[in-house]
C-alpha cells in the first residue's frame, strides 16, 4: 500500500482535493437556489375559493390576516416573511391552531370546521421540485451499461 | 514512428479499450449501492494513449473506442452518455496533465470524475431536472477511488511494458523536434 501511495505526488493530492470540491458543487448550487430563488406563496382558501395569494418575499414584517364569515366564525393567520401559522380560531376542535407553523412548499394548515385551508406553494412546478434521487436511479441504471 | 506503425498502434489501443469495456460489462458492478458507478478500466487505455501519443491521435483512439463500443453493445442514449463523459474527461485529463508535477494518478482520477460529470449533465438534460446532478458526489467519490486504482495500474503498465517506453520516448523526441523546427 505504501508503495502505491508513494507514486502520488503532492500536486496529485491537490488535484484530488479539487475534484472532491467539484463533486459537491451541485449541492452548493442547489441549496443556493433554494434559499434565494424558488418563490413561495401563501394561498388561503375558504369553501374552495381562493381568498388570498401572497408571495412570502413581498411581506416585510409579521402581519395578520383574519378570515371572517357571516355566521361569526373567524380564523386569524399570522404571516411573516418566512413562515405561516394559525394564530387563533373559534372553531371547536382547534386542530388548525395546534398544527403549528409551516414554511416549506407543500405544507398545509387545515381548519375543517370552517373549511379554511392555508397552503404554501411555489409557482412553477410545485411538488415536482422535490429532490427525488431514487427516481433518477432509473436513468443511472443505464449509465452502467454504456 | 512511421505512419503504418502509428495507425496500428492507435488501432491496437482502441481495440484493447473496447475489449476491456466489454469484459467490464460482464463483471457485476461491485458498487451495488450506487447504480451507474463502475470501475472504468477502459480509462487505463485512455491514460496510456495520452502519455504515448500526440493529442490528435489520442482523440482518434477515444472516438474509435466510443463508436465501436456503441455498435457492439450500446444504444443511442448510452452513446450520448458515454460521448459526453469521454469528451469531458478527455479535456480535463489534457488540462491536468499539463499542470506541473501531476502524475498519472491525478490525471486518471480527473478523467474518472469528469466522466461522471459529463454523464450526469446529459442525464439531467434528458430527465429535464437538475436534481439528477445531486447524485454526483456519490458517483465521483467512487470515481476518485477507482481513478486512483486505474492510475496506479496505468503507471505500472507505462513503466514495465518496454514497447510503451519506446512510444513514450518517440513522443518526447517528436515534441523536441517540433520545438527545434520552431526555433
Amino acid at each position: 500500500m505504501k508503495r502505491f501511495l508513494k507514486l502520488a505526488t503532492i500536486s496529485d493530492m491537490f488535484v484530488i482535493l479539487v475534484l472532491i470540491g467539484i463533486s459537491f458543487l451541485p449541492f452548493a448550487v442547489f441549496y443556493a437556489e433554494q434559499s434565494s430563488g424558488g418563490e413561495r406563496f401563501v394561498v388561503i382558501t375558504k369553501d374552495q375559493t381562493v381568498l388570498h395569494e401572497i408571495a412570502l418575499s413581498d411581506i416585510d414584517g409579521p402581519q395578520q390576516i383574519t378570515i371572517d364569515s357571516d355566521d361569526g366564525h373567524y380564523n386569524t393567520i399570522d404571516i411573516s416573511s418566512d413562515e405561516v401559522h394559525m394564530h387563533d380560531a373559534n372553531c371547536n376542535d382547534q386542530v388548525c391552531v395546534r398544527s403549528g407553523t409551516i414554511d416549506s412548499p407543500g405544507e398545509t394548515i387545515v381548519c375543517l370546521p370552517h373549511k379554511v385551508i392555508v397552503e404554501i406553494t411555489t409557482k412553477d412546478t410545485g411538488a415536482d421540485q422535490e429532490i427525488d434521487i431514487i427516481s433518477s436511479f432509473i436513468f443511472l441504471k443505464e449509465l452502467h451499461y454504456e | 514512428m512511421s505512419n503504418n506503425q502509428r495507425l496500428v498502434y492507435i488501432a491496437l489501443l482502441a481495440s484493447q479499450a473496447v475489449i476491456i469495456g466489454l469484459v467490464e460489462r460482464m463483471i457485476p458492478s461491485p458498487f451495488f449501492f450506487a447504480p451507474g458507478a463502475k470501475l472504468g478500466l477502459a480509462n487505463i487505455i485512455t491514460c496510456m494513449a495520452l502519455y504515448t501519443l500526440p493529442v490528435k491521435d489520442t482523440m482518434k483512439v477515444i472516438v474509435i473506442r466510443l463508436l465501436l463500443q456503441t455498435l457492439l453493445a450500446g444504444t443511442v442514449s448510452t452513446f450520448l452518455y458515454s460521448g459526453m463523459g469521454a469528451l469531458a474527461s478527455f479535456l480535463g485529463m489534457l488540462f491536468v496533465k499539463h499542470l506541473p508535477k501531476v502524475s498519472i494518478i491525478g490525471v486518471s482520477a480527473t478523467g474518472s470524475v469528469l466522466h461522471n460529470v459529463g454523464q450526469l449533465v446529459v442525464a439531467s438534460l434528458v430527465a429535464n431536472t437538475f436534481s439528477v446532478m445531486l447524485y454526483l458526489p456519490i458517483l465521483s467519490l467512487i470515481g476518485i477511488l477507482t481513478g486512483i486504482a486505474t492510475g496506479i495500474a496505468a503507471h505500472y503498465l507505462l513503466h514495465h511494458v518496454e514497447r510503451l517506453h519506446y512510444y513514450m520516448d518517440l513522443k518526447t523526441l517528436e515534441i523536441d523536434d517540433m520545438k527545434e523546427v520552431r526555433l
